[in-house]
């Protein structure tokens, strides 16, 4: 795709983020009720509601987004939008295990591609729930909150106010707040689809890493490539099938891949990081950008310090959760559950 | 054939004689005994002592003294000599000391341009005999190898290789995914080189088994050296084509740092 095409699509994407974003907020206010009704409260029903989410959506950053325009809302608190942006990464993890799972099912070739879903799995829960944890303590200090907060923007925001005007207006025609959020939705996904035409492609780039299949990089090396890939792609789950062009052959090496997992759900949170920087909510960018340090903090010393007996673990515990066809079925459902009894644990 | 063995005057000085005392025979080599000048200074009968416990009978050693320490004494010497082989005992650095000092093993295998056997405690008789074959070029000559030393030894050579992919779950035209999916899972009918390490194990008349396993590399090298009882492993010592060393996981270095038995970093002439 020629530069030119790639700046429009850039431009259109980013348009139909903040259209969506500002949508979104239109109709939370129905959300917020439902909710309500259900008795949804607290970070931990969070978690699970961004993990079915993630589910319903097959993707994690448009519900990561959804979460920080309920908090400018206020139909989530900021402890409640960063449990739900947790759950998106757990519900982000369970899609690629499930994808795999019916990918195995279909080619009759039992375990080899849920292990990868697993591991993609265990790895944002592994870095994800203990940040949830840590970030929750630090949103907790007002200095902190304070530090981060976001300055200035409001010549910017006027010129944005000033473009979405007639759309939103249009928008707020619709009588129904709950339609409106279902189509804040639909502008959210259509906005991300739009933003992976404008961003470059990275597959087959490098000849350097066409032996991801047979040889073995450090970690920390396939560590940092799975942060460039996804900060070109913005999906954990784009960057793996990305590698499959990048090999050449279909097939990966486990020991590259658990470091490259592990630097995908780092700067995943790059598009989540936009849309903070867009909600006008003043805890929205404290909050995403705790978090993706917490997960950043963790991550970083395991991969320098401790890799082998962490990945040691990973593969034991990946290779356990789809041994065979009734395990694998059973740790799939297990994780398709989980989430419901999350978002009702309060 | 020409042995280098360095006379360590700790107790893993030991393993090596005895590793040596299999080796040596087994290859009709001759033995050169090496210690650095600090040590013997400090055990004026550690030639002596170490020759006597060789007993040996139809090999014949001669001797050679170089400054210390260990590393740079076998480095020197092995350059100096034609050898085809290094003996060394690793030092026994605990963790801390080996952050800042380094592995001995591991220094001397990435130095010298000789195969290099590390000689962990041995068994009394070296009866079975592990090889990591990877798939790739350097494979056949890995295994003729390990076939010479097998034979020599009169030794069991089984040969392992690991499946450490897995397949994306990307939607590949039919026919690459088959070819992905043999790549992985049938090494034997897609890697020319597992073809022709099968046919090299079966013209050599050594007893021979091929062992495949899943998993992550050192890990299930390790696990099927407690599995399967094997007396001594040997790894090639090739270093991958394509990618700058700096960027490259040093296996063969994880392999040594674990390994409970005697390895042998085989260094196979270019295919």
């Amino acid at each position: 795709m020629g530069v030119l095409k790639r700046l429009i699509a850039l431009g259109a994407g980013i348009y139909l983020i903040i259209l969506a974003i500002g949508t979104l907020g239109k109709g939370a206010s129905a959300v917020a009720t439902l909710l309500q009704t259900l008795g949804v409260g607290g970070p931990v029903s969070a978690v699970g509601l961004g993990w079915i989410g993630a589910m319903i959506l097959m993707s994690g950053s448009p519900v990561a987004s959804i979460a920080l325009t309920l908090l400018d809302q206020g139909a989530l608190d900021r402890f409640e939008s960063m449990g739900m942006i947790c759950g998106s990464r757990l519900g982000s993890g369970f899609v690629i295990l499930f994808v795999g799972f019916l990918h195995d099912h279909r080619s009759r070739q039992h375990g080899r591609t849920a292990y990868i879903g697993a591991a993609a799995f265990f790895i944002a829960a592994v870095l994800c729930v203990p940040a949830l944890t840590v970030g929750e303590w630090l949103l907790r200090d007002p200095a902190v909150l304070e530090r981060l907060r976001m300055s200035g923007g409001s010549n910017v925001d006027s010129v944005v106010d000033m473009l979405m005007r007639p759309a939103l207006m249009l928008v707020g025609m619709i009588p129904w707040p709950f339609l409106v959020f279902v189509l804040g939705v639909a502008m959210l996904l259509v906005a991300f689809k739009v933003l992976d035409h404008a961003l470059p492609d990275v597959s087959g780039t490098s000849p350097r890493f066409a032996g991801v299949s047979s040889v073995l990089f450090r970690p920390p090396v396939m560590f940092l490539v799975g942060m460039i890939v996804t900060t070109l792609t913005l999906s954990v789950s784009v960057s793996i099938t990305v590698l499959v062009p990048l090999t050449a052959k279909g097939y990966v090496r486990r020991e590259n891949l658990f470091p490259y997992i592990m630097g995908a759900n780092v700067t995943t949170f790059v598009d989540t990081l936009f849309v903070a920087c867009i909600v006008k909510h003043p805890d929205a960018l404290p909050v995403v950008l705790i978090f993706m340090l917490c997960v950043a903090a963790l991550a970083i010393p395991i991969v320098f310090l401790v890799f082998a007996p962490f990945q040691h673990g990973l593969d034991r515990l990946s290779s356990i959760c789809v041994r065979d066809p009734r395990r694998s079925i059973a740790f799939v459902l297990f994780l398709f559950v989980t989430p419901l009894i999350l978002l009702f644990a309060s | 054939m020409d042995i280098l063995l360095y006379v360590d005057p700790s107790i893993r000085g030991e393993w090596a004689l005895a590793a040596a005392k299999q080796m040596v025979p087994a290859l009709r080599a001759r033995l050169t005994l090496l210690a650095t000048t600090e040590d013997v200074a400090q055990h004026p009968r550690l030639i002596e002592d170490a020759n006597a416990r060789l007993d040996r009978d139809g090999f014949t050693t001669r001797v050679a003294i170089r400054p210390g320490p260990a590393e740079r004494a076998v480095l020197a010497e092995s350059q100096a000599g034609a050898y085809a082989l290094s003996i060394v005992p690793p030092a026994g650095r605990r963790a801390l000391v080996r952050l800042f000092k380094g592995s001995r093993v591991a220094t001397v295998v990435r130095s010298v341009k000789t195969s290099v056997l590390v000689a962990r405690r041995p068994s009394a008789k070296f009866a079975r005999v592990l090889v990591a074959v990877a798939g790739g070029k350097h494979s056949a000559a890995t295994t003729l190898g390990a076939i010479e030393i097998a034979r020599g030894l009169g030794a069991r050579l089984t040969a392992i290789h690991i499946r450490a992919g897995v397949t994306l779950p990307e939607q590949l035209p039919l026919t690459e995914r088959r070819e992905a999916r043999q790549a992985v899972e049938s090494p034997t009918e897609d890697f020319d080189q597992h073809a022709k390490v099968r046919e090299l194990l079966q013209q050599s008349g050594v007893p021979f088994d091929i062992v495949v396993r899943d998993g992550l590399i050192v890990d299930e090298l390790l696990a099927e050296i407690e599995e399967g009882g094997h007396d001594l492993l040997i790894i090639g010592a090739h270093r991958p084509e394509g990618a700058p060393t700096w960027m490259l996981d040093d296996v063969t270095e994880r392999v040594l740092l674990r390994c409970p038995i005697p390895i042998l970093v085989l260094r196979a002439p270019e295919p």
